[in-house]
Order: C-alpha cells, then structure tokens, then sequence
C-alpha cells in the first residue's frame, strides 16, 4: 500500500472507520514508514524501504510508506496521525529531521510504538532511537583503500561537516592508516547534500591534487565522486547503498546500511513485549546493522596482503577486538 | 599556485559556467521584454529529466538535447499561458513552475525507473578538440577541448545576444519591455513579443539542463539542478541585462566556485583553522561585491520600465 502526501488528507477522512477493523485484522505487525526523500534514491530512503519490503515478503509484517515527507509539522503530523489512527503498532519515521513531531506525536498516541534515527540515544516509554553506525563499515572501505592507493592520497568528500560524515571520514583514514602508515587524506565540505555537479567538481579537484581513492558522505555527493571516478579511472566508496553499478569499474567498495536486520528485531522486540520502554538500537558490523560489499568488477584487484588485511579487521570488528573510534568532530 | 594547477580549475570552471550561462542569457532576453520569469529552476530541472529520457531511450546524446529544449518549452507555454494569455501574477506563476517540475520530474522518473533496478546512465559527449586551437597553451585546454554541445551552446548564446541588441526584432523585444503602451500603438505585438521571449527563455532553461546532463553527469537524481536556476535570475540583474555581460557574470561565478573547493582543499580541508563555510560563502561574497560596484557606477537603472507588469490592450498603468 502506497500512501502519498497528497493523498494523506483524504486518508485522514477514512481514519475513524479503517482503525474500527484494522485492529483485529490481521496478525503481522503493521509497521509504516516515513521517509524524507523517494524510495529510489540508492541510498537511506531506499534501504528503509527494501528492509521493510522483505520483512513483508517474508510474510513478518504488512507495511506502508509515505515518502518525501517534508519536516514541517503541517505535512508531517497529519501522516503519523493517520498511520497511529490506522493502527499501524509500529511508525518507523525515517529522518532526523523529524524529531519535533515525533515527540509530539508519541506522546499523542501512547499504544503506538514509534522509532526515530536520531543516533542520539534520546528515547521514551514507546520511542526507540536507531543509531547510524557507517563509520565502523568506512574503516574496513578505508583498509582496502590504503592497501591499493597508488599514490598515497585519498580524497573525503562530504555534503555537510555534521557527526555521521565526519565519523565516517575519520574512520576510513584511520582504517588507511593501519595498512598504510604515512596515507594523505585531503578533504572538501560542498555545503549540499543533493548537488551532484558540485561534488564531482570537488572530487575532481581532490584528483588533481594526487587522490585515487575516494570516500564520500551524502547521496547526490556520492553520485558526484562516482562520476568523477569513472572519468579520470578512479576508485569510490559507495555510501549506504550498492551503487556500484553506475561504475561498476570504479566503484571498489560499498557500505551498505542493512535495515532489516534492524527492523526484524524491532518487530520481534513488539511481537515478545519487549519494545518497552523503548531502547536506543545500534546495528553496526558486529550485529549486522552495518556490511561492506567488496566489488570483484573493481578495475584493481586487492593484494593478498590486503584482502587479508580487510579480513581481519573485519573478524576483529565483529568479535569486539577491535573497536573502531567514533570521532564525530 | 602555478599555471599547471590553474588550467584544469578553469576548465572545470567553465564547464559548470555553461548550463547556468545558458538559462540565464534566456531569462534576460525575457525580462527584456517585460516578462519575469522565475520558472527557471523548474524549467531547467524538467529540461534535465527530458534530456536524460531522450538520451537514454533514443541512445543519443543529440536527442536528448533535443528533448532536453522540449522539456523546457513545455513548462515555457504553461508560464506563457498563465503570464500572457489569462494576465497572472508573474511571481507567483514562476513559482508555481518551480514546485510542479520538482514534483513532476520526481514522480516521473520515480515510476519510469523503479526501486531495486540498476539505476540508468548515459554515455554523454565524447571531448572534442579542435585542431590546431586546442594546441596553444593554456588557453587551448581550457576552452577548445570541450565537448561540441559547449561550443554550440556558446555560439547559441552570441547569436542570442546580437539578436537582441541590434536587430530590429531585438528592438522590438526591448521596446514591449520598457513601454509596451508605444510599442502597441506602433503596431508591434506586445503578447507575441512576450510569447517569443518566454519561449527562448523555457528552451535555453532546458538546454542548460541538457548540457548539466549530457555534457557533465550522465545520469539523473531528484532535483539535480540544485538552485543553478535560482542564480541564473540573479545572474540577470548581476549582468544588468545585458547578455554577454550576464553569461559573464556566469563564468565569474563558475571561476570563483571552483576556486574555493580547490582552496579549502589547500587549507587543510575539514581540519583547517578557517570554517570551511566561509570558503563556500565566497562565490556569493564575490558576485555581490560585484553588483554593488556595478551599480554604483552606472548611470541609469538598467532594469526594463515593464519588468513583471502584465499587459493588458487598453488599460493604463
């Protein structure tokens, strides 16, 4: 079921009668999702929406979504409104940028369980928080970067200087860093997270200072830096999404952010009882949340030296040995 | 900072100057004739969408700069019908374009390409260069080794501007922007003048969308033009209605952009002393410093008599 804005109005005229029968309709959970942006974006918006769309393939959940829902409380409100109104016992509400109304909103609907990515830890009797864990992903992207870098220098490209890019930044340096000691990482900010041609621009000129490698934070700057890329033979890290087949030769890793993990163990925590009072989830590389795809049709190919390298960082990760630092400034 | 470095800095730059240049060499002989159109944005957004739909499916980059101008003039004759034709309020018909294209182009491309499918791309223009010319030193890499659309686009944009400023056609778009009463009573067409500059505004709009997809990105995202056709309206004022002045108020603000990426990264990036914002702000620093000066030293206001008035036959304003 696909719940635009425009049809939310009309939707909340329906309210009163669909929460009557919906309560006892069906046994799955029925979770909602606003998201920010489209569900095609490659990116946070899509991964939401394929995570809940397996859940439901796999017959756990019944699920819909409203996307490209802008912050403002006059859009946002109505929409969780209605879903709380619906019945839907979990609103997943898919942005930071949505904090106000969410605090309104669970309070408003108390039997309603409500999760928010603020990161942040901030949560209620019925508010989970989820927090983005990307940087323990760079640093792996970060340890295959250092082990193939030719000439030393590797260029970060991010839309904003805000704690998620700068952690991710951090992170793939210091995973650089541990295979190759004296890596250089040069850095530009673009101030925009959706200006594709700006970001290309910047990572254009990273190149012209000797970076080969490429992280990137933002969806539109990730397109840029792939783009710049697949120009000049180069590598990037796609960001929270597989976006590899845009290059697929230039594209040498993608962290991908793996929301089902996340979002079964919501559904399980509401099916057992245990959602209450709400915790602050984090999904990195250990539990799941967070993996790196290797990309086999990369224009290089890693050394043993340093596939083993990524291999144990990775076991390390996993097992608790290794803890990757949190630098968010 | 030697030469070596300067080059491909101008080069960039001038590419990132075309797409803007081009919607705002459009919006300036429009406003000459009396017409505000701030559509642009959306114009050049849809241009991006049709563009990269005609190039993706016709597998040809010409076809979908073709398709690209179509994008923009479609959006062009719902400003003109709703500026010209029914007499609306100019600010508010832009705006009102500016929020249907980021719907549209959004949902169209949303339902053309669906989630989980391998998201499309499109070869774009092989360089092209000239011979001979792209030879001499440093002014031959930057601006004759680019691809054949920039060349067009800059031959599009001197032909607009002669056309403009000394044809008799020209006269007659300046004339309806300044005193659309006389103009009338002289016999000339003050709506059809109109119409004739919105439509070259809306299809330079979308051309600016076809070169910023065809020619640099290759590929389509929501709201990919970013605000360049926002600048593109400043970019008018800025150049005091004049084209060749407005598309070089284009390549000041390209210049001064790819400069400050390429400063911030000398400055350390995220870690230097100096708030990368302040780097980011300095394009608009530039472009404002510029138009104060500018203003301080003409003579008289530049802006048409006419500019945002609809005309109506036979009432006085």
């Amino acid at each position: 079921m696909r719940i635009t804005q425009s049809t939310s109005c009309s939707l909340l005229i329906l309210t009163a009668a669909l929460s009557v029968s919906s309560a006892h309709a069906a046994e799955k959970t029925k979770v909602a999702l606003v998201l920010p942006a489209e569900i095609n974006d490659l990116s946070w918006n899509q991964r939401a929406y394929e995570a809940a769309k397996k859940l439901s393939d796999e017959g756990k959940i019944e699920f819909a979504y409203s996307e490209a829902v802008k912050p403002d409380a006059t859009t946002l409100d109505p929409i969780i409104a209605g879903y709380a109104q619906q019945g839907y016992r979990l609103i997943v509400t898919h942005s930071f940028t949505y904090g106000k109304s969410v605090a309104r909103m669970n309070g408003q609907f108390a039997d309603v369980n409500f999760a928010w990515p603020g990161g942040i830890g901030k949560t209620a009797e019925n508010l989970a928080d989820y927090d983005q864990p990307f940087y323990q992903g760079y640093y792996l992207a970060g340890v295959l970067a250092g082990g193939m870098t030719e000439s030393g220098v590797i260029g970060a490209v991010t839309g904003f200087d805000i704690p998620v890019c700068h952690a991710s930044m951090a992170a793939f340096e210091a995973g650089a860093r541990s295979v190759k000691p004296d890596v250089k990482v040069l850095s530009t900010v673009t101030g925009n997270f959706v200006d594709v041609a700006k970001a290309k621009q910047a990572a254009l000129a990273l190149a012209d200072q000797g970076a080969d490698y490429f992280m990137s934070c933002g969806q539109g700057v990730t397109l840029g830096t792939i783009e710049a890329a697949k120009e000049r033979n180069l590598g990037a890290t796609s960001y929270v999404g597989d976006m590899s087949s845009l290059a697929p030769k230039n594209v040498f890793a993608s962290v991908v952010w793996n929301l089902d993990v996340l979002l079964d163990r919501m559904v399980a925590d509401i099916g057992a009882n245990s959602f209450r009072p709400g915790k602050a989830y984090s999904f990195g590389v250990p539990e799941g949340g967070i993996s790196v795809i290797v990309h086999p049709d990369f224009h290089r190919r890693p050394s043993a030296e340093t596939t083993a390298a990524f291999d144990k960082a990775l076991v390390d990760i996993k097992s608790g040995t290794l803890k990757v630092a949190f630098v968010p400034k | 900072m030697n030469i070596d470095f300067l080059i491909p800095l101008l080069s960039m730059a001038f590419v990132l100057s075309i797409p803007v240049g081009l919607a705002a060499v459009g919006e300036c002989i429009c406003q000459r004739t009396g017409l505000l159109n701030l559509g642009v944005e959306g114009m050049m957004l849809m241009g991006a969408l049709t563009a990269f739909l005609g190039a993706f499916y016709f597998d040809s980059s010409w076809i979908g700069v073709l398709t690209g101008v179509a994008g923009g003039v479609s959006l062009g004759i719902l400003m003109g019908v709703l500026c010209i034709s029914i007499k609306a309020e100019q600010v508010v018909s832009g705006i009102v374009v500016v929020l249907l294209s980021l719907g549209l182009t959004s949902y169209l491309y949303g339902s053309l390409f669906h989630v989980g499918t391998t998201p499309p791309r499109i070869e774009g223009l092989a360089l092209l260069h000239i011979p001979l010319l792209s030879n001499i030193p440093v002014i031959g890499p930057i601006l004759f080794q680019q691809t054949s659309l920039v060349y067009a686009s800059l031959a599009l944009i001197v032909l607009l501007s002669w056309m403009l400023e000394r044809t008799s056609l020209g006269l007659a778009l300046q004339a309806v922007g300044e005193k659309p009463e006389a103009g009338d009573a002289a016999g000339l067409s003050v709506d059809g003048l109109r119409w004739f500059g919105i439509l070259i505004s809306s299809a330079m709009a979308g051309l600016g969308g076809a070169v910023l997809i065809i020619a640099q990105l290759h590929l389509f995202a929501d709201h990919i033009t970013a605000g360049r056709g926002w600048i593109a309206i400043a970019l008018v004022i800025f150049g005091r209605w004049k084209p060749l002045w407005v598309f070089a108020g284009a390549l000041l603000f390209g210049v001064v952009d790819a400069i400050q990426l390429k400063i911030q990264v000398v400055a350390g990036g995220i870690d230097s002393a100096i708030p990368f914002e302040l780097f980011q702000a300095l394009p608009y620093v530039i472009t404002m410093a510029v138009l104060v000066l500018s203003a301080m030293r003409a003579r008289r206001n530049a802006q048409p008599s006419a500019l945002g008035i609809p005309f109506i036959k036979g009432q006085k304003h």
